[in-house]
């Protein structure tokens, strides 16, 4: 939710992240100026809502909040850049979105987030706790269609925020071939005969990319979309769905926004 | 230009490339290809033709001969007797401007013969190599200055030699020179160097353009920051993705998890309180460990929150929870007496009551009041009970209810 007067790139931004926690938040939700952060906490006990993502914008940057509700602790972020779900999706040739995609969870995936420090290891456990349990025995893989990418950057110290959707390709057959499989049958009359057809390798497109064996998974279960049967060899294939964001951890507080400063990036400012 | 291998067969190939050029000549017809004098001479589009204008009976009778001529097939000429005859009328003139030495006449024959001399020349192909050579070896570059030239092929065919063509070259390039010079145009460049001048315009333009801009922009700058950010380390993100493990993932349930045995609250408190004397004292003793024992803590104590564990440490929260709880055990109890004293009171009020009925039931029967008499079943007598629909009131309304007989 946002905190104040921002502007209207970041109520976008804000409704893209609600998009990314999907189906677990409250995608609708509006925010009037006289409210405070004390009646979202009184609503939340009753909800049963656990975190807050809190936007709010300065003269100087755009902060998020990240905070535990009832008397969690609240990790501030500068926002230091941010792309606009659409301005991705505009990017692409041809963006994937579906609404199916976002009726379970993301999959979470935080890349080199072993450092020294126990901010770390706070961030870890408050994003890792955001998003509900996977169970590994009845999980299905309809459920994981969509991953969100936290990676931690040494040299700069910021954190890139990535959200994607999950596609799977077939491999291992050329592209004529694959268009005959997927989609109906394909226009025949420049060619005398079928076989001409299927051997013409004149133009490999940008999408054959010819993936190595890291990336082909056998599909233990059926997968959305067509033909994507038990046992069979896909390579799997990620497209951008998502608003991107560089974070900039600066502080760490003992309570919801306020208490004990546990970290601050630019020196212990308050300590006692 | 010929080679010198083939210098013994040239004869015969000229001779025949002559045949074969004469036959065609032969088949066009002589307007189309031999230019007719032209009547207005000297002039460029025709000035002052009305002075020149014929009187229309000439003209009449011009065009018929003229007509009458051209169905004549004695007088269709073919090209190549034509050509000959007007070689033969070059030779006669050219004699006479060598004696007479006219300018003005010159010019005129000059011009006619330059016409002539182009057909004449046209039709000796392999003679024109040497013409231009031999124009080019007088020094004069007729064609270019507009003056027209007579140049007959007075010497046979000669194959360029090499050593003439260095001498070419060099006249080329002073003629070039010239050229320049009279142009005024800029020195002469090599191909590089043009193309760094131009790259070096460009880059003067995109600084200026750059300039420019930060000019105009820099007015507007930002406003005081609090926090100076250090741009200088910026990299781009994909240069530096750690690839080598270190993934996290979401949060995986792991089959049953034991369950801590929740501890009371008054425990708790205790528990609690107690923690802070330890840190209390420790203080008085050492400031630094206490405050690194109290750091330890703190992190601690927000890992836990994060990740989703309940900790109970507010010794508010924690009397007000043992308070509330005490309040609800004190008021069960007082409802349990109160419910354990309305059962009795319920047994004592029944029991009173049956004894009480069998008291009088005693005493009654002691009196003997309720003695029946026999035979008399009780009620006899005046009092019936009255039935539904059939007694019915005193004052009779209604009366049996019966089925309508109506129809």
């Amino acid at each position: 939710m946002r905190s104040g007067v921002v502007g209207k790139s970041l109520t976008t931004l804000v409704r893209d992240v609600r998009r990314i926690m999907e189906p677990y938040t409250a995608t609708n939700l509006k925010e009037r100026r006289t409210n405070r952060l004390k009646d979202f906490v009184m609503v939340a006990g009753q909800l049963n809502i656990s975190h807050f993502l809190i936007f709010s914008r300065t003269e100087a940057n755009v902060n998020l909040r990240i905070a535990r509700v009832p008397r969690g602790p609240t990790l501030t972020f500068r926002v230091a850049e941010y792309a606009l779900a659409k301005d991705c999706l505009a990017l692409q040739k041809t963006p994937k979105t579906s609404a199916a995609k976002h009726e379970s969870s993301p999959l979470l995936v935080l890349n080199n987030f072993k450092q020294e420090g126990k901010q770390f290891r706070v961030m870890t456990a408050l994003l890792q706790n955001m998003f509900p349990t996977i169970d590994v025995q009845t999980i299905q893989l309809s459920q994981t269609r969509r991953v969100l990418l936290f990676n931690y950057n040494e040299d700069t110290g910021m954190i890139d925020v990535r959200h994607y959707a999950i596609g799977v390709k077939t491999t291992g057959v050329s592209k004529s071939i694959k268009r005959i499989i997927n989609t109906e049958v394909p226009d025949l009359s420049n060619y005398d005969d079928i076989s001409d057809y299927v051997l013409k390798e004149a133009i490999v497109s940008e999408s054959d990319v010819e993936d190595g064996p890291d990336s082909v998974v056998t599909l233990a279960q059926n997968y959305p979309g067509r033909n994507n049967r038990k046992n069979d060899q896909r390579a799997v294939r990620l497209q951008e769905l998502g608003p991107r964001l560089t974070l900039d951890l600066i502080k760490v507080e003992n309570g919801l926004c306020g208490g004990e400063v546990l970290y601050h990036k630019y020196g212990n400012v308050f300590k006692k | 230009m010929v080679k010198i291998d083939h210098l013994e067969s040239l004869p015969e190939r000229m001779a025949q490339h002559e045949k074969l050029f004469n036959e065609m000549l032969h088949l066009i017809p002589a307007k189309y290809y031999i230019a007719q004098k032209q009547e207005f001479n000297n002039s460029p589009y025709m000035h002052n033709k009305r002075k020149l204008k014929a009187p229309k009976q000439e003209i009449k009778e011009r065009s018929k001969k003229a007509r009458k001529a051209k169905l004549d097939p004695e007088n269709e000429k073919s090209i190549a007797e034509l050509q000959s005859e007007q070689a033969e009328q070059v030779a006669k003139e050219k004699a006479e401007s060598q004696t007479n030495n006219d300018d003005e006449e010159d010019e005129e024959d000059d011009e006619s013969q330059a016409v002539d001399d182009d057909d004449v020349d046209e039709d000796d192909n392999d003679d024109v190599a040497s013409n231009s050579s031999i124009s080019l070896t007088k020094g004069d570059f007729s064609g270019l200055d507009g003056k027209p030239e007579i140049v007959l092929p007075t010497e046979p065919a000669k194959p360029m030699v090499r050593s003439d063509i260095a001498d070419l070259h060099d006249r080329l390039q002073q003629r070039i020179a010239q050229m320049r010079q009279n142009r005024n145009a800029p020195k002469a460049k090599s191909r590089e160097e043009i193309l760094k001048q131009r790259a070096k315009k460009r880059e003067d333009r995109k600084k200026a353009q750059k300039q420019q801009k930060e000019k105009r922009s820099g007015g507007q700058g930002p406003a005081e920051e609090l926090v100076k950010v250090d741009n200088s380390t910026k990299r781009s993100a994909a240069d530096s993705v750690k690839m080598d493990g270190d993934l996290f993932f979401g949060k995986v349930a792991l089959g049953e998890q034991k369950k801590k045995g929740s501890i009371d609250a008054k425990q708790q408190l205790k528990k609690i309180e107690s923690q802070k004397e330890k840190l209390e004292q420790l203080r008085k003793e050492d400031k630094q460990k206490a405050s690194q024992v109290e750091e330890k803590e703190q992190w601690d104590r927000a890992l836990a929150l994060a990740s989703g564990e309940k900790i109970k440490d507010d010794t508010k929260l924690l009397k007000k929870t043992i308070k509330h709880k005490e309040q609800q055990k004190r008021k069960s109890a007082d409802e349990w007496r109160k419910r354990l004293d309305k059962v009795k009171m319920d047994e004592k009020a029944k029991i009173k009551k049956r004894e009480d009925n069998i008291r009088n039931h005693t005493k009654a029967k002691k009196t003997g009041e309720n003695r029946k008499k026999k035979g008399s079943k009780g009620n006899d007598g005046k009092k019936k009970k009255a039935r539904h629909g059939f007694e019915g009131a005193a004052f009779g309304y209604g009366g049996k209810v019966s089925k309508s007989k109506k129809k």
